[in-house]
């Protein structure tokens, strides 16, 4: 089974049956059920349609699920029989499950396990063993969670800034467990620049990508970390830095400057120097506003909304390539 | 790691208790053997419950009870035994048990051991314990440089 790919899937099925009448959380669960599923099948008998298998089996374990629970409580059947056959509905609504997972009644930490389990597809045993937690001490702090946005309409808009939060906090956790969290922020983030034409989103992609891209260069063997300047620097992933550094300039080409675009530039500017000299934290420090130890967002504003530092500054960041 | 990390992800602590050591004692408690049987259970009750709310909140890593015997264990060089020094009689700190929680910020880690400490000993008063709050030293975050 392709993981991954089975995971891209996830937040889209979540959207199919949330647009059928299930609510999020129980909608939540019959994917994390289906697949389970999936896995356990698809190696031998993998399916044609993938999305719409997984939209059918996590439909059948609602509909169970509501039955279980309707009888239980002896209450009348909600939900009639089972969806028709036939192409899955086209609407996606992966985007409003970021706004829904990011949303600002939860706290940081429940919004990063529930976006990992509700967009990443992840399950709650690699949510745990990535933060280093029982698997029941996530599995409360995901269902609080979920009671906590239960009564969010599912289709209000969202704020991107909320979302960029959260994803920018998954990446900083970096590599724990069985699961490279660095790298399924940046998987993340893709799939939202994918959705939503939004420049700090591009900026935090290219912050991302940028920081990625020296990452075998930032341990030694024994696990030390290398600071920048004594990095071996032939370590670096090239082909990442040019992609973010291309997205950047895209990005600030559209003079809206953001926290995570002029991190991201920052970020540029060392991965583009050949020698550690011709960048030193004084130069940066006198092209941007603000140093690289600033939060990515300021407290009391969003980071889309920070006052941009003077236009001539970050042109000639995007010149330095 | 920097204040940001603090402040916005969730860091791990240790509460740490001790038979003895640390600052003087508030509250001039008789030795462990002579609480009653119902006094003990209660005690072992509120950290029971203690550990159930802290599952409950998802903040529960870990909780575990230390027997106050044991000793000090180091090498002593190739093809010889270690060498113990024990049981603790020197030693003016021992620690009797621990809970680890995965909390917010640091003012949820104080919250949490001051509920901790006030503990029902004799009499079913709080004991007051002393409490030591430790974070654990996490990874540095992936963006410093």
């Amino acid at each position: 089974v392709n993981e991954p790919l089975l995971r891209d899937l996830v937040p889209a099925v979540i959207g199919v049956l949330v647009r059928r009448g299930a609510d999020f959380a129980s909608a939540e669960d019959a994917v994390q059920d289906a697949l389970v599923e999936a896995v356990r099948g698809w190696p031998d008998d993998p399916p044609r349609d993938p999305k719409g298998w997984l939209v059918t089996v996590a439909w059948r374990k609602f509909l169970d699920a509501v039955r279980a629970d309707t009888s239980r409580r002896q209450r009348e059947v909600r939900i009639e029989g089972q969806s028709p056959p036939g192409p899955t509905e086209t609407v996606d609504d992966t985007l409003q499950l970021y706004f829904l997972c990011a949303h600002p009644s939860l706290t940081p930490a429940s919004a990063v396990a529930l976006t990992l389990r509700a967009v990443g597809g992840l399950t709650t045993r690699q949510i745990a063993q990535a933060y280093l937690v029982p698997e029941s001490t996530m599995a409360q702090r995901i269902s609080r969670a979920k009671r906590t946005v239960s009564d969010v309409r599912f289709h209000q808009p969202g704020d991107v800034a909320t979302v960029l939060r959260v994803l920018y906090l998954v990446f900083n956790e970096g590599y724990s467990g069985d699961v490279d969290l660095a790298a399924e922020a940046i998987r993340l983030t893709r799939q939202l620049a994918a959705m939503i034409d939004h420049e700090e989103v591009a900026g935090l992609l290219a912050l991302m990508l940028l920081h990625h891209a020296r990452r075998t260069a930032r341990t030694s063997p024994d696990g030390r970390l290398v600071p920048l300047a004594e990095q071996d620097r032939s370590r670096w992933d090239t082909r990442l830095i040019a992609e973010g550094v291309s997205l950047l300039q895209a990005a600030l080409a559209r003079d809206r400057l953001g926290e995570f675009q002029a991190q991201a530039a920052i970020a540029a500017l060392h991965a583009d120097a050949r020698w550690p000299a011709s960048t030193g934290p004084s130069r940066s420090a006198r092209r941007m506003d603000r140093g690289p130890d600033s939060p990515p967002w300021p407290s009391s504003t969003r980071p889309c909304r920070a006052t941009p530092p003077p236009r001539r500054t970050c042109t000639s960041v995007t010149v330095t390539r | 790691m920097g204040r940001r990390a603090k402040e916005n992800m969730m860091a791990k602590y240790l509460l740490l208790k001790h038979y003895r050591g640390g600052p003087a004692p508030v509250v001039d408690l008789p030795p462990a053997d002579q609480w009653t049987p119902q006094e003990w259970d209660a005690h072992m009750q509120f950290m029971r419950d203690f550990g159930a709310r802290l599952e409950e909140t998802g903040e529960y890593v870990d909780a575990q009870a230390l027997a106050p015997g044991g000793a000090f264990v180091r090498y002593d060089g190739e093809g010889r035994p270690p060498v113990t020094d024990g049981p603790f009689v020197e030693t003016k700190d021992l620690i009797a048990g621990w809970y680890i929680i995965d909390v917010e910020s640091w003012d949820r880690a104080v919250q949490l051991a001051g509920e901790l400490s006030a503990a029902p000993g004799p009499g079913g008063k709080p004991i007051h314990e002393w409490l030591e709050v430790r974070p654990f030293l996490g990874d540095s975050p992936t963006v410093t440089e």
